[in-house]
């Protein structure tokens, strides 16, 4: 559903070419990259902002930026990380710009959810759903904000580190740990519970490393 | 450079770049590559099995619902601000660049073509959607369909045609939607000017009647105005033209090329009553006289040579006869051609003793 990495070499290849036309003023170009990529960027935006207007405007302004300053813009081989780190920038400037509307929103938010125990409350609450799907998707949004904006451009746009660290403005290192984090805190989903126990004297091993 | 998979936990794979990667878009080496491994570690098989499940739900996990509406919405409007941004000077001209927008081409085809035929369809429902308080008809009987608006204007909505309006119409301007063809008979009202959008055509109008056509699968659009005066403005990715019409002149405009294109109506009506027209009766009349009273009836330019008609003289008179049948008996008569050109009539030369 997703534009596939399976040849990233033949992505980079087209990606290139399509920002060449795209650069010499192809209309098509243009409304192909935005066909590519809208729906990628669009899940992303919701995820660091729940201002829907603002993902909207920020969507389109940094759309035709782009198109009137083409001429000026770098060579890119990844068409996607550059919108992705540049949509997120301007969701941030624009958030800025607004500061009523900061409140609800990640990157500005303490990372309350991190150290709390959350985790505990997952494992011991005993009513919750019954699937491990629906486990692992309460526990998912159980995450703290940043954590699950790593997590989502990790698994579903299927970032590496070095671009996730470079649009969130960390560190290699730290987005390491912010992911580590976050599997640690999920890993009691990942499996049906018949797997359960094998799997947590597994853990046992690799928490302790 | 595999044994470290032989220890690896669950949670060791899902963040693994190449697992992810594996995952995520499986293709021939990979497979090849996690079988090995799970051929190498039988136990390891299983949790391969649910860590790349895991990766997968993960995916779907942490994606945000969204709007899918929402794209086509943010495209409309950045294509609609494309033709105002100016436009700085490229500064790629590499010659391979050739050789690229060839590959270019190819790679775009289904994006393409996809994208620019499909946003006409979606214009009618894109804002209609916006609407909050919308009321919509629609004709699919194989015959026109008479809708009456709020404001007391009337609609004859051929088939196949839809119509979208606010219940009410107390805004300051009548807005309709339209997708297909209509004949508007709009109730003339000074303060609120009435708005027909249909595709990439506006067409405002005070109070008058004409016909609007467009239907998303044909390349041409039209607005065929009957009585009064009405504008329109056709706005495409490119360009935005607009043009003034006045009765049985009619605009076509053409999706792909982006082009305006004024004409005639197929069948002009007079703008005078049909009662006056049927009085008309010449005698021994100059051409030219009778050019002129036709042009005043159906308010459209007739272009002749005074002197080439100086010397031509007709007895005629008009009984029910269409504009382009009295012009095909005049013209007949002094051996001459009339040709429709633009929104004007011309008359070539005649031969007249």
């Amino acid at each position: 559903m997703f534009p596939n990495h399976q040849s990233p070499l033949k992505e980079a290849n087209a990606d290139m070419l399509l920002w060449s036309a795209f650069q010499n003023g192809d209309r098509k170009a243009f409304a192909s990259i935005y066909q590519k990529y809208i729906d990628e960027l669009l899940s992303y935006g919701y995820r660091v902002t729940s201002d829907r207007q603002l993902i909207r405007d920020s969507v389109q302004d940094l759309f035709l930026h782009i198109w009137v300053r083409r001429g000026n813009l770098a060579v890119t081989d990844s068409i996607k990380f550059y919108l992705f780190r540049s949509l997120r920038n301007r969701i941030i400037r624009n958030l800025e710009k607004h500061p009523e509307r900061l409140h609800a929103d990640i990157g500005m938010v303490a990372e309350l959810a991190e150290d709390s125990n959350v985790f505990e409350s997952a494992i011991f609450g005993h009513d919750g759903p019954s699937d491990s799907y629906e486990k692992l998707a309460e526990a998912v949004n159980r995450l703290s904000p940043r954590q699950r904006e790593a997590v989502q451009l990790r698994y579903l746009h299927g970032f590496s580190l070095d671009e996730i660290a470079e649009m969130m403005q960390m560190n290699n290192q730290s987005v390491r740990n912010l992911l580590h984090r976050a599997i640690l805190q999920l890993r009691l989903f990942f499996e049906t519970a018949g797997g359960l126990l094998v799997f947590l004297s597994a853990l046992q091993n690799f928490s302790g490393r | 450079m595999t044994e470290k998979y032989q220890t690896y936990t669950l949670a060791d794979f899902i963040q693994d770049e190449a697992f992810i990667q594996w995952a995520k878009s499986p293709n021939e080496a990979g497979d090849a590559f996690w079988e090995q491994i799970a051929a190498s570690y039988p136990y390891q098989k299983e949790v391969i099995a649910q860590a790349r499940q895991t990766v997968l739900n993960l995916a779907e996990l942490s994606r945000p619902a969204f709007d899918e509406k929402e794209a086509g919405l943010i495209w409309a409007q950045i294509s609609g601000q494309m033709n105002e941004a100016p436009v700085s000077a490229s500064v790629f001209r590499l010659g391979w660049l050739r050789y690229a927008a060839a590959a270019v081409v190819v790679l775009l085809t289904a994006w393409g073509i996809r994208h620019w035929y499909r946003e006409p369809e979606t214009l009618y429902a894109q804002r209609t959607e916006q609407l909050e308080n919308v009321h919509e008809e629609i004709n699919e009987t194989g015959n026109a369909r008479i809708v009456q608006l709020p404001d007391g204007s009337q609609v004859t909505l051929a088939q196949g045609s839809r119509i979208s309006f606010s219940p009410n119409m107390d805004g300051s301007k009548r807005e309709v939607y339209l997708s297909g063809e209509a004949f508007f008979d709009v109730k003339r009202n000074p303060s609120k000017p009435f708005f027909v959008y249909a595709g990439e055509l506006t067409t405002r109008v005070l109070g008058t009647s004409f016909t609007v056509r467009s239907f998303e699968k044909e390349n041409v659009a039209s607005v065929q105005v009957r009585t009064g005066s009405v504008s329109v403005e056709a706005r495409a990715p490119r360009k935005t033209q607009s043009v003034v019409l006045a009765p049985n002149q009619q605009v076509s405009f053409f999706r792909k090329e982006e082009r305006l294109s004024m004409g005639l109506v197929k069948a002009p009506q007079p703008v005078i009553p049909q009662a006056e027209l049927a009085r008309f009766t010449f005698n021994n009349a100059p051409v030219g006289t009778i050019f002129d009273s036709l042009s005043k009836a159906y308010g459209i330019e007739i272009e002749y040579d005074k002197e080439a008609v100086a010397a031509c003289r007709l007895t005629s008179s008009v009984q029910e006869e269409s504009l382009f049948e009295i012009l095909g008996v005049i013209c007949e008569a002094i051996e001459a051609d009339y040709q429709v050109a633009g929104a004007k009539i011309r008359i070539s030369d005649p031969h007249c003793n």
